[in-house]
């Protein structure tokens, strides 16, 4: 592993004198993992409390990992593990029209939940990690205003996050070409090399990558946090196909838990496991004092003193906390004096195309996607579809193609055919025209933030712990919408170009995005959005939350606009820099990770 | 400040770190066992009872029928009515199978060590969830945090029950005795009440036919034999090429195979794959 800048950041944030303070973080993923490691290497006390169970082996062990409790198994999936269990914990669901209305509420069960785990969702996520692009930081002031959109630029820039972004990529291990990356995202992107090759490219991807190539597409490898080579001590995946909402049975994928949060313990974080946090407790100025929770699997309640905490449990799970943590000093939920949290939650809006060509495209073997287009991603000032309908722009997002690998998903799909009366189950599956015959394509685009898309609690509905659930208001924008048929258009000739024989898409908001799991992208931020005005954000360019500036929000909550690429790479990036702030204050943070050698060289240097 | 003034003994915090106490002691063979148990026609089942259990392996098999309706191996033979039935009486047993063990079943290797027949352990909160899901609140408070629940148990009870009754007003039989077509009939004209039921049992079916096996269905891999379907089937995987490129020899094979089910089912050929 070309460790070095890694060493260089944590030996950095080992130097000089810092108080040592102790520090709660709530959630063990992917922003409360990174966040940890900072808070850990900086000398700080730091305990982790994670309201899931760990199914890793070995995660503080010197020695090395042992192999993980994950293995190919779609039955568990379906129960829910790891940690994803509706009947314990619901979400509820409507739509704008029906809140106007004074409908509680319209769905109950799954809304785009995330695996309540060690590691959180990176013990299931495929690993796509994209940079998001300058434009993306840049939104409003390039692209807006949208009408009924609270459009904003983020409080900085692609050049102050890049070099958060690399010490991410050295940590996590990302494979990627930069050489093969096309001349406009390199221009949006501008970056070194990946610390690891690509891996090998599935057939399917291949497939639709050729289709898209003869249309003048430039389809490319994925940048992927999942080993092509042994990396950090975990070793190269080796292609078993159980991926995308599965957990790697052998650490290939560099997920939150065996990269930072396995740093934060080796560091002497502690974790302490089956801990739901009900509530952030402060003091009569508003900053934080402890965290109360239900500890252990009989739910015995604890408090836990802190000098600070840091919120890292999903951009769901953190508005719901602030709404939850009211006192004298907070009366609406933490942060929340300006009736913005929970508000402009974004999921990604998803597009899928699928198209049924005459060979077995195997998509159950190697990754869940290996290669992506961006094109869709590039905002079209000039779309006569936008202009005709009093927008802007039109903007898709980032492309991901592959297959269907798993089977059991595919016996449902069958069922969800019109007419459908199961009599021809078995023929299908045998000849399997949805899953081994199918080239798939997702396109996750942006999802403009509305505020009268929110999170707040359900006045009726219960979790296991006993308290009020997420009850989740959405509606996609038209932007979305138009954005999501246009695309579905496109991509559907780039199926045909494919070869497939019959092909279709699914725009986003086709189908109710809360009543049906197959349009919610697993995505999710913007509830406590940052900014510089309290009257409109929730929390400052580090994550603090106003008000309270020793809680610090280190997930996509904090997200001012939701991108048009997979947000982990960027949650972590920000959440390295919000939690450099909250260890050594913001002028190191400001710096970048090199604090001793300056701004870090950014740019072209492969 | 010490642990002991933050509420979390040291052991906690380790035991969060090392996952240890997750493997119940179930031994490889036990759910196979239970399920062989069960198999025969009139063998009472861990939780419904021999008639039930009857009328559950005849909706299985028409929803995923074997021989002689079609070629290969359908739901009797896979044991699915079995698998469901070690579902609903998962907490008669010990040991609930509940999440297989992990990570890697090896079964491709003869004598090899199987993870996934080592079940994981729930601890009490999952145990409270599962149990509720299964056998129903049955008006304990600690399972109504958000009001009764009527769990699997009794809704394949009564959904079974009624199953025989509308059978029984249609054409006076048993729906085990019922034709094909009039089976098929039958449950296209379901209320929403026996539909919510049927959906139920038909995602159940499909676990149990193409589920890994460890939990009682797929007996002999036949759902995935019949879909050319690996299953898990590591530590050995796949090569460079096999992800990159189309595998001739499985694309004959395959092929041959899908002309034969064909041709039983007397129809044509299409795909030329």
């Amino acid at each position: 592993m070309a460790d070095s800048a890694v060493r260089a950041f944590s030996s950095d944030l080992a130097g000089g004198a810092v108080r040592r303070r102790h520090f709660v973080v709530i959630g063990s993923g992917a922003g409360g993992a990174t966040a940890a490691w900072v808070l850990a290497e900086a000398g700080h006390e730091v305990t982790v409390l994670e309201k899931g169970r760990n199914y890793f082996r070995g995660l503080d062990d010197p020695k090395g990992l042992a192999l993980p409790l994950f293995g190919g198994d779609e039955i568990r999936q379906r129960r829910g593990f790891p940690g994803s269990d509706v009947l314990a914990e619901p979400r509820t669901g409507r739509s704008q029209s029906e809140a106007a209305d004074g409908t509680a509420r319209t769905v109950t069960g799954f809304i785009n939940h995330f695996p309540a785990t060690v590691g959180g969702a990176t013990t299931h996520f495929d690993a796509k990690m994209p940079r998001y692009w300058k434009i993306d930081f840049e939104m409003r002031s390039r692209f807006g205003p949208v009408e009924a959109a609270d459009l904003v630029d983020w409080p900085f820039g692609y050049g102050e996050l890049a070099p958060w972004y690399d010490l991410v990529e050295e940590v996590v291990g990302v494979a990627g070409d930069a050489s093969a990356t096309p001349a406009f995202v390199r221009e949006q992107v501008p970056r070194g090399s990946y610390p690891m090759p690509p891996g090998p490219p599935m057939y399917a991807s291949l497939e639709i990558a050729r289709g898209a190539e003869r249309l003048g597409y430039e389809a490319f490898p994925f940048p992927m946090a999942i080993n092509s080579v042994p990396y950090d001590g975990r070793p190269a995946c080796h292609n078993c196909g159980y991926c995308s909402g599965f957990g790697c049975p052998i650490n290939a994928r560099g997920g939150a838990a065996v990269t930072f949060l396995r740093r934060a313990l080796l560091a002497g974080a502690r974790l302490v496991t089956r801990s739901c946090v009900t509530r952030i407790g402060t003091d009569a100025r508003g900053r934080a004092t402890h965290v109360e929770f239900l500890q252990g699997e009989h739910l015995e309640p604890e408090r836990i003193e802190a000098d600070g905490v840091v919120l890292a449990a999903s951009a769901v799970e953190s508005a719901r906390l602030a709404l939850l943590s009211r006192s004298s000093a907070h009366p609406a939920g933490l942060g929340n004096a300006s009736d913005r949290v929970g508000r402009t939650l974004c999921f990604h809006a998803s597009t899928f195309a699928g198209g049924t060509v005459p060979q077995r495209v195997h998509a159950h073997r190697g990754r869940s996607t290996s290669h992506c287009l961006m094109e869709p991603a590039v905002p079209n000032t000039e779309s006569r579809v936008a202009r005709w309908a009093g927008l802007p722009f039109l903007r898709g997002g980032v492309c991901e193609l592959g297959g269907a690998p798993n089977l059991i998903d595919e016996a449902l799909a069958y069922d969800q055919m019109p007419f459908s009366d199961r009599s021809e189950h078995k023929s299908l599956m045998r000849s399997s025209p949805n899953r081994d015959r199918m080239l798939a394509l997702q396109m996750l685009a942006e999802d403009l933030p509305q505020l009268d898309n929110r999170v707040d609690l359900d006045p009726e509905v219960r979790d296991v712990y006993g308290l009020p659930v997420a009850r989740i208001t959405y509606s996609p924008h038209r932007h979305d919408r138009l954005a999501g048929l246009y695309w579905g258009y496109q991509l559907r000739k780039i199926m045909r170009a494919a070869g497939a024989e019959s092909a279709f898409f699914l725009p986003h908001g086709v189908m109710s995005p809360l009543a049906n799991p197959v349009s919610q992208p697993l995505h999710m931020g913007g509830t406590l959005r940052m900014g510089a005005d309290p009257a409109s954000s929730v929390t400052d360019e580090f994550g603090r939350i106003h008000g309270s500036p020793n809680v610090v929000v280190a997930d996509s909550s904090v997200f001012p606009t939701f991108g048009a690429m997979n947000p982990t790479l960027t949650l972590m990036a920000v959440a390295l820099r919000s939690a450099t702030a909250l260890a050594h204050g913001e002028s190191r943070a400001r710096r970048g990770p090199r604090f001793s050698q300056g701004h870090q060289d950014n740019t072209e240097r492969s | 400040m010490s642990d002991g003034q933050r509420g979390i003994s040291r052991r906690e915090a380790l035991r969060g770190a090392g996952a240890l106490g997750l493997f119940a002691a179930l031994p490889a063979r036990l759910l196979a066992d239970l399920v062989e148990l069960v198999a025969s026609d009139d063998a009472r089942g861990h939780f419904l009872n021999p008639v039930e259990l009857r009328t559950l392996r005849a909706l299985c098999a028409h929803f995923v029928p074997g021989p002689p309706l079609d070629p290969d191996p359908g739901a009797r033979e896979a044991h699915v009515a079995e698998y469901i039935d070690l579902l609903l009486g998962a907490f008669e047993i010990g040991h609930p199978p509940i999440f297989a063990g992990g990570p890697f079943s090896q079964r491709d290797e003869p004598g090899a060590e199987n993870d996934f027949a080592r079940f994981l352990g729930l601890d009490a909160l999952e145990e409270r969830v599962w149990r509720t899901r299964i056998e129903g609140s049955l008006g304990r408070p600690e399972r109504e945090w958000n009001g009764p629940v009527v769990g699997w148990q009794q809704r394949y009870r009564t959904g079974l029950a009624s199953l025989e009754a509308a059978s029984r007003r249609w054409g006076g039989e048993d729906f085990v005795s019922l034709s094909d077509w009039r089976k098929r009939w039958l449950i296209r004209m379901a209320d929403d009440e026996l539909e919510a039921f049927l959906q139920l049992a038909w995602e159940h079916t499909l676990e149990g036919m193409y589920g890994a096996p460890e939990y009682g269905g797929n007996a002999g891999l036949v759902g995935w034999r019949m879909t050319r379907w690996p299953g898990d089937h590591q530590p050995h995987t796949y090569t460079w090429d096999q992800v990159a490129r189309v595998d001739p020899e499985e694309a004959e094979a395959e092929r041959r195979a899908l002309g034969n089910a064909e041709r039983y089912l007397g129809r044509k050929l299409e795909r030329n794959g």
